[in-house]
This record gives C-alpha cells, sequence and structure tokens, in this order.
C-alpha cells in the first residue's frame, strides 16, 4: 500500500490530475508570509488529505473512461463478422475474459501514472460530410497529391508503351513509394481518398511488375508482392502482362508468371466468357513449355497444393494434359509428377 | 511428510504454470491467420448474411470455433510445422556442402547428436510462436 502510494505520486505531480488540492490551494493558501505561517498547522493536514483524496479517488475516476475506451477499442473494435464469423466466435469467449483483466491493468496503471488522455479510434480523424460544399486545407491537399499521383501513374505508362522501361520503373517505383507513405498517414478505410489511393497503389504495382520484367530484372519479382492482384479487380490487366511473360524466350520468365498464377489458384474459377480464363489457358501452355524445369517446377506446385478446392479443380480441368504429359513426357520425374496429379483425383 | 506433500504441491503447480505458458505462447501462432488452418476453412463455408442469423447461430458457432481454434493450436498447426522442421533441420545439417572426406566424417556423429534436439526446438518454435510463411521464389 505504501509503495502504491509513493508511486501514486507520479500521478498526482501533474497539476491537471489534483483538482481538490488545487481547490485548497487556491481558496485557503494565503498570499502573505505571516498569512501562510499562521494557517499551516491546518492547511497542511488538509491539504495532504486533499492529495490522497486526488490520488485515490479524484484521478481514479477520472481515468475510468480512458481505461474503458482503450479496452473497446483494443478488444471489441473492428470486429469481421462478414468474413471471420466462426474465428469471431471463437474468440468471444477470450475477449470476454480479458475485458476486465486489461480494464483493470490500464486503470491502473493511469491511476498511479501521469499518462496523457486517451483519444478514441472514432474520434482521431472526422469524418468530412460527404455532400459538404465546404473544402478545407486537408481536402484540398489530398485532392492535389490525387492527382499528382495519377499523372505521375500516366508517365510511368506512357515510358513503358515507348519502349524505356528502366525510366517507366523508377517512376513507377517512386510513385508506389509515395501512395504507401499517404496511405500510412491515412487510418480511416472508409474515406474516400483512402479506397482511391489503394487502387492507385494496385495500379502502380502493375506498372512496376511490367516494367521489372521488361528491363530483364525478373528475379527481383517476388511473387507474394503481386499474387493479390491476381485474385483482385485488376485481373484482365495482371492477365495480360502475365500473358506476355509467358512467350518470353527467357524460361525463368515463363516460371514466374505461372508462379503468379498458381499462388492464387482460386483466380482460375473467374467465370467464364466464351474463351478460357488466362489462368488457365498460361497452365495448359506451362505444361507444353520445351524446358523440362518449368514444366516440372509447375507440377510441383501443383502437387504442393493437391488437397485444395481450387487445385483439385485445376487439375480437373487440365486433367487430358497431365494425362499426355504421364505418357509422353521424356523426363521421367516429369511423368511421375503428372501421373500423381490425376490419380489424387476425387472420384466425381 | 510435509516436505514431500509440499514438494508435490510445487511441482503440480510448476506443471500447471508451465502448461498454461504453453497455451499462452501457443496463442501467438494462431494469432496469424495462416495458422488456423480449420478455422479458416469454417469461416469460408459458414457465412451467415444477417446479424439475426449470427446470433441464431452463436450459441452453435461458439463452441465450434472454440474447438476449432483448440485443434488448429494443439493438432494442426504442431502437425503442419512437422515437414517444415525436417527442412529446417535438413538446410542446416545435410544440405550437401563442399567439404573434404575427413570433416564430412568427423562432423558426422556430431550431426547425427544434433538432429533431434534441433528438430523438437525448431518444430516446437515454429508449433508456439507465429512464424511468417516461406515465400514462394
Amino acid at each position: 500500500m505504501l509503495l502504491a502510494a509513493v508511486l501514486g505520486g507520479c500521478a498526482i505531480m501533474n497539476r491537471d490530475n489534483t483538482p481538490t488540492l488545487n481547490l485548497v490551494e487556491d481558496k485557503l493558501w494565503p498570499e502573505s508570509t505571516a498569512a501562510r505561517i499562521a494557517v499551516s498547522p491546518l492547511v497542511f493536514p488538509v491539504g495532504l488529505g486533499a492529495a490522497l483524496v486526488d490520488a485515490c479517488v479524484v484521478h481514479p475516476v477520472s481515468v475510468a473512461d480512458d481505461a474503458a475506451e482503450i479496452t473497446s477499442d483494443n478488444l471489441w473494435e473492428d470486429l469481421k463478422w462478414d468474413d471471420r464469423y466462426v474465428t469471431e466466435c471463437a474468440a468471444l469467449p477470450w475477449r470476454a475474459l480479458s475485458t476486465p483483466v486489461l480494464f483493470g491493468a490500464v486503470f491502473l496503471t493511469r491511476s498511479l501514472f501521469d499518462i496523457p488522455r486517451y483519444e478514441p479510434r472514432r474520434d482521431r480523424a472526422p469524418p468530412l460530410p460527404e455532400n459538404s460544399e465546404r473544402t478545407d486545407e486537408l481536402e484540398t491537399a489530398r485532392a492535389e497529391a490525387m492527382e499528382r499521383f495519377r499523372s505521375e501513374l500516366e508517365h510511368a505508362r506512357a515510358l513503358l508503351d515507348q519502349g524505356q522501361p528502366d525510366a517507366a520503373l523508377a517512376v513507377a517505383r517512386a510513385l508506389l513509394g509515395a501512395v504507401r507513405q499517404q496511405l500510412r498517414a491515412s487510418d480511416r478505410p472508409s474515406f474516400r481518398p483512402l479506397r482511391d489511393l489503394v487502387r492507385l497503389e494496385d495500379q502502380a504495382l502493375l506498372v512496376v511488375l511490367a516494367a521489372t520484367w521488361k528491363s530483364g530484372n525478373v528475379r527481383e519479382i517476388r511473387v507474394a508482392e503481386y499474387a493479390g492482384l491476381v485474385a483482385s479487380r485488376h485481373f484482365e490487366q495482371i492477365g495480360s502482362i502475365l500473358t506476355e511473360m509467358s512467350a518470353s524466350s527467357d524460361a525463368f520468365t515463363r516460371w514466374t508468371a505461372l508462379a503468379l498464377v498458381t499462388a492464387v489458384p482460386a483466380a482460375t474459377q473467374q467465370p467464364r466468357g466464351e474463351t478460357e480464363p488466362w489462368p488457365l489457358r498460361l497452365l495448359r501452355k506451362g505444361l507444353a513449355d520445351p524446358e523440362p524445369l518449368v514444366r516440372c517446377a509447375l507440377l510441383s506446385a501443383l502437387a504442393q497444393r493437391a488437397s485444395e478446392h481450387p487445385v483439385v479443380e485445376i487439375v480437373r480441368e487440365l486433367r487430358s494434359d497431365l494425362e499426355r504429359l504421364a505418357a509422353e513426357d521424356p523426363a521421367p520425374l516429369i511423368r511421375a509428377l503428372a501421373e500423381l496429379l490425376v490419380r489424387g483425383l476425387p472420384r466425381e | 511428510m510435509g516436505f514431500v506433500r509440499s514438494s508435490r504441491r510445487v511441482a503440480h503447480r510448476s506443471r500447471l504454470l508451465l502448461t498454461l505458458l504453453a497455451c499462452t505462447l501457443a496463442g501467438c501462432a494462431v494469432f496469424e491467420r495462416d495458422n488456423r488452418r480449420v478455422l479458416n476453412e469454417l469461416d469460408a463455408r459458414i457465412q451467415p448474411g444477417s446479424t439475426a442469423a449470427r446470433i441464431a447461430l452463436a450459441p452453435a458457432a461458439v463452441p465450434v470455433g472454440t474447438v476449432a481454434l483448440a485443434t488448429d493450436m494443439a493438432v494442426v498447426h504442431p502437425a503442419a510445422m512437422v515437414p517444415r522442421a525436417a527442412r529446417d533441420v535438413k538446410e542446416l545439417y545435410w544440405k550437401p556442402a563442399p567439404a573434404s572426406r575427413l570433416r564430412a566424417v568427423l562432423l558426422f556423429p556430431l550431426k547425427v547428436l544434433a538432429t533431434p534436439p534441433t528438430f523438437v526446438a525448431d518444430w516446437l518454435g515454429r508449433s508456439l510462436f507465429a512464424v511468417k510463411a516461406e515465400e514462394n521464389t
């Protein structure tokens, strides 16, 4: 208790946390020295009592709402019921158990130490009214930044079309860095410029991908960085880039295109039009690649995920190509892998 | 007699603390979405469309989800980490490297001795902590 009382001194060192003591100081502590000496025997115990009341009652009560907000923001905000219903249900008992523990810990810490007031997440970036005619500096600055980003993106695309992939890559990478910096500075996903920024990021990433392989730096392409684009709204755009890559004379470039397709097998489930979806077309072409290592790497990538439903559907679609490989490929390993995939198909 | 009883109590409490610690640490691995295979599968298959449906399903979903989470923590994720740990040990000790015959012969028994504890430590680490999945190349 003594330790807590001593530690409690940390919070009450700040005048803002001692309203009762401030009141005693304002009302009972005179200006003149003689008067102070005279009233000291009375004021000192009263002041001590006021300090104790501030430390043990007033200040803790004042931080209770902060503790509640922090607990709520950390445990009960941003629950993803739409796409993680079962996970959120499983987490509910743990959140319920953690709530009093977190609240208690935060309450105790804020009661003992002088910590600035907490700004709840919902208050951090006040939303601009949707149909507001008033434009403040922030809105203007964001609009100007978006305009600048769009013109940089067009500049990068123009350089790429003109056959200057190195220059296009430099511009696109600089743009990507600037967009991501802007994204990190904005923390309201529902804010309209942020959605536009995310789309701009994707478009810049597409230009970086195309410029990277056209400038001969295909080994710098990290599949994980671009795989998300395959299953996004930019499905057709990345499809045309990967189709170009799959026609390259360099085997590693052709394999990198296939690696991006196999990284997101669900993309092959895109609704069909009159022609075969490009991911399936590329995979079929990959199975007939002149380089045995490419064929082998593709079969291996499919075999590693053979239990996943999208991959089962891919293997079903490519069954005839796999059966031909299993029967006719000159490399024994490729024949074995192809046969493994076909045999692993569940019976319909 | 009292001494024996109190040491048993201490041993029991130590085992309890270790189990609790392991369970807490095991929670770290399942904080990563990729390490919650059973839960992800259930999330993909069970997506109630309305708030009323979510509330109605909740009495079943909470225990099912808890069991799925426990299964991920204690069974699925550790089992999935066995081949990764084996691959790590293979990369560390058994990857062919240019070395003289003498060195290879001298190091062989050390590698044999070190393989099991390294495998166990690697597997435990991968099972308990959220280690990022390796990227494709």
